[in-house]
């Protein structure tokens, strides 16, 4: 009897019985404390598990899913053998970025080498820059997106919260009232949904995703010690910050350039 | 999406068509990553399984009879390849402490609770070292949120087997989880 009512027991918590049977299990509860403590145990045990506020494949940008299907189409063994004439233009440039990333890389340093000395050999030019704070050189700048703006703003408050998180100290051990930064995290959490339906630089929404991801830990963390190991993998383990003010600067710097134009 | 619908990108796919295929991949893939996800816990590898899971079944595709629907026969490639990649990591992790602890992997586990500290680190540990059935019904069902059906089919056994496992596994990891405060549990 007991063993029939254990198996039942999950389908009883997610309410996937019919309405007899729950009946039935009903009436054995009350009367078998250990199929009681049992249900209790799988309660205690189905609370602990990890939530998905938000499924994983929302995290990834759709920069991310758009690459996703040539990925696999390129591991696939007949697409290797299949003639260059027949392949799409689109897979011809993944290919040649695939392959040539040296090249490319080397190409774009030497672009950036030029502009960056055109730069400072202007005169007037080179007065601006010296007096720019912002080491990123102007050929690196990204081109705005309408947005950038709002992205720029919403990686201040970003910056802002993670930073004063990882400042916060305990009294002696006195619990740290986190009420109102799990709401500006929360806050967070929805404004990057926003933002990523956005049309958004590619380095402005990688940044986001993962700035949602660490606001979504930090939403859920129950206390100030998961707080904060959530707040040192974010800013040692992914950089977190520096990434931030990298992307600051560059959209900065993409503002400055079209202020000019 | 109709069953017809993806019958006839199947044959296709089976025919040689790329298009057909990629059709398929990128009605699946979102769903594919999310299973992937569960088990393994990140990203990237999140990514390279589900990618890598479309590459077995563009390679087995000849042999999927259609007792299934593709997205539970792909699952089923998912879930596999997630296992083998978690058991790779465990086997490497292992090979790491016996590198630089040795007395401590000669000892056994550590005792639950006695490195202290992160709940959420004792939660996903406590769910991964469950034995690998008890572990993939519990993250299917609960995590990935499949219904008890899918699961069954995924992993190829009875509803009732699937019941069962989930009610040891749910009931291993309460005990493996004691040890917490008893307001958390």
């Amino acid at each position: 009897m007991s063993r029939h009512v254990q198996d039942s027991l999950y389908d009883y918590i997610a309410g996937d019985l019919r309405d007899l049977e729950r009946q039935r299990i009903e009436r054995h509860l009350d009367s078998c404390p250990s199929c009681r403590d049992d249900l209790e145990a799988l309660r205690s045990a189905l609370a602990l598990l990890p939530r998905r506020d938000v499924q994983p494949s929302e995290m990834r940008d759709s920069a991310f899913w758009a690459s996703f299907a040539d990925s696999v189409e390129r591991k696939l063994p007949s697409a290797k053998s299949r003639p260059r004439s027949y392949r799409s233009l689109g897979e011809s440039i993944a290919d040649f970025i695939q392959y040539n990333t040296a090249a490319l890389l080397a190409g774009s340093g030497a672009l950036a080498v030029i502009a960056l000395a055109a730069i400072l050999l202007w005169p007037r030019e080179a007065a601006v820059e010296s007096v720019q704070p912002n080491p990123v050189p102007q050929a690196a700048a990204i081109r705005l997106a309408p947005g950038a703006n709002r992205v720029h703003e919403y990686l201040k408050r970003s910056k802002v919260l993670l930073v004063g998180l990882s400042n916060m100290r305990s009294n002696e051990g006195a619990p740290i009232d986190l009420s109102v930064e799990r709401e500006q995290s929360r806050a967070l959490v929805h404004e990057a949904r926003y933002l990523r339906q956005q049309p958004l630089d590619m380095r402005s929404a990688k940044l986001i995703t993962d700035i949602q991801t660490l606001m979504i830990e930090l939403a859920n963390a129950p206390d100030a010690q998961e707080t904060s190991d959530i707040i040192r993998s974010g800013i040692r383990r992914q950089n977190i910050l520096f990434k931030i003010r990298m992307t600051e600067s560059l959209l900065e710097a993409g503002a400055k350039e079209r202020g000019r134009q | 999406m109709h069953a017809a619908d993806e019958q006839h990108l199947i044959t296709l796919a089976r025919e040689g068509s790329h298009e057909a295929f990629r059709t398929l991949v990128e009605r699946h893939m979102k769903q594919a990553y999310n299973v992937a996800y569960g088990f393994v816990g990140d990203h990237d590898d999140a990514a390279e399984v589900a990618q890598e899971a479309f590459v077995r079944a563009h390679t087995s595709l000849g042999g999927f009879r259609g007792e299934a629907d593709f997205g539970t026969w792909l699952h089923r490639i998912v879930v596999n390849l997630a296992m083998n990649q978690l058991r790779r990591r465990k086997v490497k992790a292992q090979r790491e402490v016996d590198v630089e602890h040795p007395a401590a992997s000669s000892a056994g586990e550590d005792p639950p609770g006695a490195e202290g500290g992160d709940m959420r680190e004792h939660i996903e540990r406590a769910l991964h070292e469950l034995p690998t059935l008890q572990r993939a019904v519990v993250i299917l069902r609960h995590v990935d949120g499949l219904s008890t059906k899918q699961v069954s089919t995924i992993l190829q056994c009875s509803e009732g087997t699937v019941k069962t496992h989930l009610y040891r596994g749910l009931k291993k990891m309460k005990e493996k989880l004691r040890f917490l405060r008893e307001d958390f549990v």
